[in-house]
């Protein structure tokens, strides 16, 4: 599937996201016009199909971004490197022990998903650093005992993780230095490396992680970077931060693609809200399994140190992002006590929805769209997909006749329920951070979002909805706009009061050297992480100044903002100091693709649809999403479908198509 | 009407949010560590009737408990108008022990009561004999702290709860935090009476009530029982180390369950005692157990299940008994009992976890190696073995029950205190072993660097946890002072060197192990 002329004519800067069913191809040619690509994943190896799509191109690709899975599927399927962990002794099971909390609180058969690093693979080293430096020596003898042991264990990767590395790292720099010099083509990850911030549990897991993911990560990237050398001047890799890493930054910061595909899709929406002068965004990317829901402030995407994938802590920092399960292919079924419930389970790509025709009878939300007339049968998905409306209407029908309902008011219920889980997300990401959605704008997208837009801004009293142009390629639009990001951060735990201008500036010089070394002629950003003394949780804020007492109202103020009050009269501390070095990239001219390119002012036709808030069938206009004209106006309802994606607007909504083609649609 | 299948899961979602909502704004704004940490709190709406719709889930020892707090306030002399916030921690009047302060606010939707907002945090301190207020030797109420019967949370009611607390700053932030909780139930239930109607967000709420009594209904009713009795001890009340019985008997009849206490010993000196709610939220939560994990959780689900015991025994306790470790350690042997009873059954229960939460408290004493002086106190509870289930191990390492906190971290612990972990690990061979053995419990070991008090209130130190279907038990916890055992609740004075190692339990085995499956 292709869409805009422009593909295959003078592409600059490509963003590959790849997915499990599609892989995503946006260019963004010299002048900053956009062209559109979706093609076949190749499971197998997702690169063939990456390179098959952009062997067209005649021109140079000067840079192409790649958002990738690897990392979240290794971690998903369990598929990493074998690893040793050597961490202080006494203090083996740390990863056994986590923070103590139980995996549910009223299920007592389930565990927490088990460590990465088995057991017996865990070796103790006798040594031990307290708050104010060593209390055990290291000895030479016990560092070769262990390099042995380790050699006698025959790892493909080794995390070395000990007590208080983050402030005094000379016991983990001596080990791990001696592991290297010992075990050549064995990659070491050691924790003052990884993530040189207190609390050891967290610490120790995203090491581990770390060391699991390496090798796998590190050989598909020089694959990938081979493959490339031809064809492509820079190749760039999307991290959870929403910045981009060389392939051999990135191959040694393996856990730091654990988010790799989601992230592109934020800030895709970061993108399309500052081209429509938007900077309050609650953002829904709505796939296949899942939606992502995530939060843009002041321009800049949400970020969160802490976390889990697949059920693994891993504290690096990250963009903010919430998983539901509610994606087109989660399955309806009624409950035992005569609820209707979606999801989690999925019909995934095979056999997917009861519409695909691949054998699946089970209906989806998918099919329920189908069923109420949101999508049409007659356009095929990505130019090869065509959907059976029978099939969707028989599987949606069995389920209404067990639930004594006819079918177009259970596949209303099943859209209502999956818009309920997706929600529910979004308030948990604006609520828990002192922001109320009320006073943001939401942007849907993803295959499946824009359906959904109007029904979650009702349900959070949202006023104000953004379709994003090709809104189910917007992940891959946003790694091509993506900035080149390292971030560099140390611990630093002192009271402020006690701190002079000079103690603060001579802390963060080194984290600056280090990330203008690392991305040289980057702006540096400067954060630093702080709580009041006591608390368990620390705001991360902006700093431009050494002033301690500066830092501190600026802490004040984000206490009050977050948290509603300005504490308790208790002295204030810095915990971490953090660096971001950032290299904008050009970003993509949305504005004034519409104009030019876009020509459809007129809707083609008319449909009978049920809409999402009642029963009973309305006639939606139709319009062809990809080709409205700027300044349009759509009352709904109306159906603009597009070739990646279908969006929904219903009454009481009224979109305009922005010169940069996304459609602003407001309450009326 | 009843709601169809949609609505129910629509409205479900829709209260649920607004619980959860309550709890976010709670843990992320209150300055204690208590609350913001190891989410020692709960929130709830409750509609008019007092009947609860809807509760976060953060630690189970608040399910279903504040329905008493609601009541305590309907039941005032002059009713609740529109708009008031009330206040309470009495025990014997809608509260659980001090320490948990429970604000409710009657909701105003249209100048009526529409509702109530009700969110418990437990403070760590509210004054009496000990700082913490949880002291292991009263032996009377007025030794544990303020006692607030429910009052109109007026500024006066507040100057005087806080000229009575050690932290009076800090109380007033986590009050202020608790007071902004309440709020965002009040606005969330105004806003979907705005967007449903008011009588259809009524009709909702009990629909969703009937509904979760259904699935309880039909879940207890796959398990009818007759007359399933078990007794279990605890290791003394902190006056005197002598064992203390407490006896259930469990009755399942039309998906109904009655728990009666009808032997269980009868108040003690010490504060092991509880009011019938405590015990109430300990029933309630193995009946939750018993449910799937989708079914909603509110006052339907107590409407499946009644508890009675005899007034001013154990679990029944009368002013002016004291209450401080009857929410923590015997809400957890009250829960072990049930299982017991319930295993006896032939019913598909877990084998006993620990059993305890292993409370531990220091207290500066300032001195040498203390650069903290006195004053200061640390406390934490310790997680253990998981009781085996039929086709699953117990989870190692966890908190078990009635609470589900979380633990310090040994680098936060070592930089903020005067004490040094020598190790913390698993306990390797505590677990009972069995078809399917039990979790294993923890080691923590301390170095004591400066003098300071201890005070440790934990139990299954000498009665280990059961295990189920004729399998293994895990082994006792134990409490060790410089390689001396010393007993279940227990206070001392530390010198820097000294060293404190707590062992604490395993959980039982499920089954006998057949060849090749011990573990």
């Amino acid at each position: 599937m292709e869409i805009g002329a422009r593909w295959g004519g003078g592409a600059v800067r490509l963003g590959v996201d790849i997915g499990g069913t599609f892989t995503d191809l946006v260019a963004v040619a010299a002048d900053g016009a956009i062209a559109v690509r979706k093609v076949a994943t190749t499971p197998e190896d997702p690169a063939v199909g990456m390179f098959r799509a952009i062997e067209p191109l005649p021109g140079p690709v000067e840079l192409l971004v790649h958002g990738t899975t690897i990392a979240t599927n290794a971690l998903l399927e369990r598929r990493g490197a074998r690893v040793v962990l050597v961490t202080t002794r006494g203090f083996e099971d740390l990863l056994w022990l986590r923070r103590q909390d139980r995996a549910a609180l009223y299920d007592l058969t389930r565990d927490h998903a088990p460590p990465l690093v088995a057991r017996t693979d865990v070796l103790g080293l006798a040594e031990r650093m307290g708050p104010a430096g060593v209390q055990e020596p290291l000895s030479d003898v016990e560092v070769a005992r262990v390099v042995a042991a380790v050699q006698a264990l025959a790892p493909e990767s080794v995390a070395v993780a000990l007590l208080f590395a983050f402030r005094h790292p000379e016991h983990e720099r001596r080990l791990a230095a001696a592991l290297r010099g010992a075990l050549a083509d064995v990659p070491v990850a050691a924790s003052h490396e990884v993530l040189p911030v207190f609390r050891e549990f967290e610490r120790f897991s995203t090491t581990t992680v770390e060391a699991y993911l390496r090798p796998k990560v590190s050989s598909y990237l020089a694959r990938l970077e081979r493959e490339a050398r031809s064809r492509i001047g820079t190749l760039r890799i999307m991290t959870s931060t929403g910045g981009t890493l060389a392939p051999p930054a990135a191959a040694c910061r393996a856990a730091a693609l654990a988010l790799s595909g989601p992230a592109g899709g934020v800030v895709g929406a970061q993108l399309v809200g500052a081209a429509v002068g938007l900077s309050e965004l609650l953002t829904l990317d709505m796939g296949g399994t899942s939606a992502d829901a995530s939060l843009v402030t002041g321009g800049t995407a949400v970020h969160e140190g802490g976390g889990a994938v697949a059920g693994i802590p891993l504290a690096l920092p990250s963009i903010l992002i919430e998983t539901v399960s509610a994606g087109g292919g989660s399955i309806a079924r009624l409950d035992e006590g005569g609820a209707l419930k979606v999801g989690p389970q999925s019909a995934g790509a095979v056999p997917g929805p009861a519409c695909y025709g691949r054998g699946g009878t089970r209906p989806t939300v998918t099919d329920a769209c189908l069923a109420l007339g949101w999508l049409d049968a007659a356009t095929p998905l990505a130019d090869e997909l065509r959907l059976d409306a029978g099939a969707a209407e028989r599987a949606v029908a069995a389920l209404g006749d067990a639930a004594g309902s006819d079918p177009t008011a259970i596949a209303c219920g099943i859209v209502a329920v999956a818009s309920a889980v997706m929600a529910r997300a979004l308030r948990r990401v604006s609520v828990a951070r002192g922001l109320d959605p009320r006073r943001m704008a939401l942007v849907a997208f993803g295959g499946a979002g824009p359906l959904f837009g109007c029904a979650l801004a009702d349900a959070l009293g949202m006023r104000t909805l953004v379709i994003p142009p090709h809104p189910g390629v917007l992940s891959a639009l946003g790694l091509a706009a993506a900035a080149e990001r390292v971030d560099v951060l140390a611990s630093f735990h002192r009271e402020l009061d006690g701190l002079q201008p000079t103690d603060i500036g001579r802390a963060f010089s080194p984290l600056l050297r280090d990330g203008s070394e690392q991305l040289p002629g980057a702006a540096l950003w400067r954060y630093v992480d702080c709580r009041f003394v006591g608390q368990g949780y620390e705001l991360t804020i902006p700093v431009a100044t050494n002033n301690p007492r500066l830092i501190r109202d600026a802490f004040l103020a984000a206490h009050k903002e977050r948290l509603g009050h300005e504490g308790v009269g208790r002295p204030v501390e810095l915990v971490n100091l953090r660096v971001v070095a950032v290299r904008e990239s050009p970003l993509p001219q949305l504005a004034g693709n519409a104009g030019t390119r876009r020509t459809t002012a007129k809707s083609r036709g008319r449909r009978a649809v049920v809409p999402g808030t009642g029963r009973k069938r309305v006639t939606a206009s139709l319009w062809a999403l990809d080709d409205l004209a700027a300044g349009v106006t759509l009352d709904g309802p109306a159906i603009l479908a597009g070739r990646d994606a279908t969006a929904l607007i219903e009454s009481g909504w009224r979109g305009t198509v922005h010169e940069s083609g996304a459609i602003v649609v407001e309450r009326v | 009407m009843t709601l169809d299948a949609v609505a129910l899961e629509v409205m479900g979602h829709a209260f649920e949010a607004i619980a959860e909502e309550m709890g976010l704004v709670l843990i992320h704004s209150a300055p204690s560590p208590n609350i913001r940490e190891r989410r020692d709190c709960s929130a709830a709406l409750f509609d008019a009737d007092g009947a609860m719709t809807a509760q976060a889930a953060h630690i189970p020892v608040h399910l279903g408990a504040m329905a008493e707090s609601v009541a305590a306030v309907r039941g005032l002399a002059s009713p609740p108008r529109p708009g008031d916030l009330f206040i309470l921690n009495d025990p014997y009047t809608g509260g659980s022990h001090l320490p948990d302060i429970t604000l409710i606010g009657a909701i105003d939707v249209d100048g009526a009561v529409g509702g109530y907002s009700v969110v418990r945090a437990h403070h760590s301190d509210v004054g009496g004999m000990q700082a913490g207020s949880m002291p292991a030797g009263a032996r009377e109420i007025f030794a544990e702290g303020v006692i607030v019967p429910p009052l109109l949370l007026t500024p006066e009611v507040e100057r005087m709860l806080l000229a009575n607390v050690r932290t009076p700053e800090t109380r007033r932030g986590d009050l202020a935090a608790q007071r902004a909780a309440v709020e965002r139930g009040a606005d969330g239930v105004r806003a979907l009476a705005a967007r449903y109607g008011w009588p259809a967000v009524g009709e909702a709420a009990r629909d969703l009530m009937d509904y979760a009594e259904r699935r309880t209904r039909e879940a207890l009713g796959r398990i009818p029982a007759e007359g399933l009795t078990a007794t279990d001890w605890l290791e003394g009340d902190g006056v005197d180390d002598t064992d203390i019985p407490i006896t259930v008997r469990i009755d399942i009849r039309d998906g109904l369950l009655h728990a009666d206490f009808t032997g269980t010993a009868p108040i003690t000196r010490g504060n092991v005692n509880c009011p019938l709610a405590v015990a109430r939220s300990a029933v309630l939560f193995v009946v939750r157990t018993l449910l799937p994990e989708d079914v909603p959780t509110n006052g339907g689900v107590g409407r499946a299940v009644r508890v009675t015991a005899p007034e001013g025994c154990l679990v029944n306790a009368r002013h002016p008994s004291a209450v401080a470790a009857g929410n923590v350690e015997t809400s957890q042997r009250i829960v072990d009992t049930l299982f017991l009873a319930l295993a006896r059954g032939g019913i598909a229960v877990p084998a006993q976890g620990q059993g305890t939460m292993n409370n531990v408290t220091f207290g500066g004493l300032g001195g040498r190696g203390s650069e903290l002086g006195a004053g200061w106190t640390y406390y934490e509870t310790i997680g253990g073995g998981q009781g085996a289930s039929q086709g699953a191990p117990g989870p190692s390492g966890v908190h078990v029950g009635m609470s589900n906190t979380r633990n310090t971290p040994v680098e936060v612990l070592e930089m903020e205190y005067p004490l040094r972990l020598k190790t913390y690990a698993l306990r390797r061979g505590s677990a009972g072993v069995g078809k399917w053995s039990g979790g294993e419990g923890v080691v923590r070991e301390f170095e004591v660097l400066a003098p300071m008090e201890l005070s440790v209130l934990a139990e299954r130190r000498r009665h280990a946890p059961a295990g189920a279907a004729d399998g293994g038990h895990g082994a006792a916890g134990r409490t060790i002072l410089n390689g001396t055992p010393l007993a279940s609740k227990v206070s001392a004075l530390l010198e820097p060197g000294d060293a404190l190692r707590i062992e604490t339990p395993g959980g039982g085995a499920w089954g006998t192990p057949e060849q090749g499956d011990a573990r």
